[in-house]
């Protein structure tokens, strides 16, 4: 009966069909692709409120001239105590007439004491830091809460000598796919020295590349340095 | 990440399902072929054994059968050859050869029926193994687990379960059809021995029962 013989040949077709099926499977990438906002908001240290703007980052470059000079500074301070430390000891410990060495005291310790504040506060003046090197900078990306886009590195903006401003420089910019930044189109028309080292600065600057998942798109967002005057 | 690592990430579990699928399909595709084959115009098969047996060409009729290659030819086949044996013998011989025919025909729909009903267990099966490894997850990591430690028994699970479900539905709808179509040729086989019985009656007694016209209502 030739209508009951087809089952071996069912079985080979079916085994076929399932190892056709399988190759067409290893050859379908199967990929979600997810959309990606197109804006993005990026808060920057304190923004709107005047005076000291945050703590260490971990920016790369400009970043370590600052703590360089304050590693110096404190150094040279340590110095100084260095030196006066063992004389007060001394004449604490082994001289015991007391008003012969209170006078040496109060005499040598002044000039001592006075020199670092003078010239801590000429380099205020003239240089006059960014508050970059205290506090928290806070690096707020807004993904419309569906994710963030991680910044790989970046680089604060040195105050340019011989301004004397305290703005919120805000500047608008696109992330482009691969996580470099694009066009920087500045939003508030401040000070031009603050705005091109804020560009210069935000030009260095990475972000995490989209997955291969996303849509290549270019990520537009606002990023506001608060130059703040210490 | 193609669609073939997707499906590894279901486990082990995702081999039984494969092979049930495999037997499934061979077993659609087995039945098709045969009911196919098992098609007959029951019209024109009747016209023709009635007019072979209205000459008394018993010989002629069964080489008829054996030409048609079908389920009721090859009941008709049977019943005739006992013809000499008597109305009752011609009767078992047709009542004998349609079980037959009938549990031919049903040949592997009850690995079907019971693949349609394994397959999404299996795939519930998977789930609760995928969900035990994600909690196993947790627990080895005191609670501090994030989605991604999460995400292997997750896969475990949805998978297995989509993999079973998907089989046991084509297969749950194959085996419908296909009894469908089998309680269908069944039917048209019971319709065609009745009538050459009848007709078999008619030419041992010489009176007429039925009318050719009768015979035209059988649609197929």
């Amino acid at each position: 009966m030739k209508y009951n013989n087809s089952k071996n040949s069912s079985y080979v077709f079916s085994f076929g069909l399932h190892a056709f099926l399988l190759l067409i499977f290893f050859f379908v990438n199967f990929n979600v692709e997810f959309n990606t906002e197109d804006y993005v908001t990026i808060g920057f240290g304190a923004i709107g409120r005047t005076g000291s703007s945050g703590a260490i980052g971990k920016e790369v470059t400009e970043k370590k001239n600052v703590a360089e000079v304050e590693k110096q500074k404190q150094q040279s301070e340590v110095e100084n105590k260095k030196v006066e430390l063992p004389q007060v000891v001394n004449t604490d410990d082994e001289n015991k007439i007391i008003a012969a060495d209170k006078k040496k005291e109060t005499v040598e310790a002044p000039p001592q004491k006075v020199e670092p504040i003078k010239e801590t506060e000429s380099d205020k003046k003239g240089k006059e830091f960014d508050g970059s090197g205290e506090g928290t900078f806070g690096f707020d990306i807004d993904f419309g809460g569906k994710g963030q886009r991680k910044i790989y590195s970046y680089s604060l903006p040195a105050y340019p000598e011989g301004v004397s401003k305290e703005i919120d420089v805000k500047l608008r910019f696109t992330i482009l796919p691969d996580g470099t930044v694009g066009r920087i189109i500045p939003l508030i028309k401040a000070d031009g020295r603050l705005e091109s080292a804020a560009i210069n600065s935000l030009r260095q600057w990475r972000f995490e590349p989209l997955s291969s998942n996303q849509k290549q798109l270019e990520q537009t967002a606002v990023i506001t340095f608060p130059y703040r005057l210490q | 990440m193609n669609l073939l690592s997707v499906l590894f990430k279901g486990g082990w579990l995702m081999l039984p399902i494969f092979i049930a699928s495999i037997i499934a399909v061979a077993i659609i595709i087995d039945r098709y072929i045969v009911l196919r084959k098992s098609r007959l115009n029951a019209p024109a098969f009747l016209v023709k054994i009635r007019s072979l047996l209205k000459r008394n060409d018993i010989n002629g009729a069964v080489k008829y059968c054996m030409e048609e290659k079908s389920p009721a030819a090859n009941i008709i086949r049977k019943g005739l050859k006992k013809h000499n044996l008597g109305h009752e013998r011609v009767t078992e011989a047709i009542d004998n050869a349609g079980k037959q025919e009938i549990n031919k025909l049903e040949k592997g729909l009850s690995v079907l029926a019971t693949i349609s009903g394994v397959a999404p267990l299996l795939g519930f099966l998977g789930t609760v193994t995928g969900m035990i490894s994600a909690f196993m997850n947790i627990e080895s990591l005191q609670g501090a687990a994030n989605p991604s430690d999460l995400a292997g028994g997750i896969w475990e699970a949805l998978l297995t379960t989509a993999f079973g479900l998907a089989v046991g539905i084509i297969a749950f709808t194959a085996y419908n059809y296909l009894v469908a179509a089998i309680n269908k040729l069944v039917l048209d086989m019971e319709v065609i021995s009745n009538d050459v019985i009848d007709i078999l009656e008619e030419v041992r007694t010489g009176t007429s029962i039925k009318d050719d016209n009768d015979i035209i209502e059988l649609d197929r």
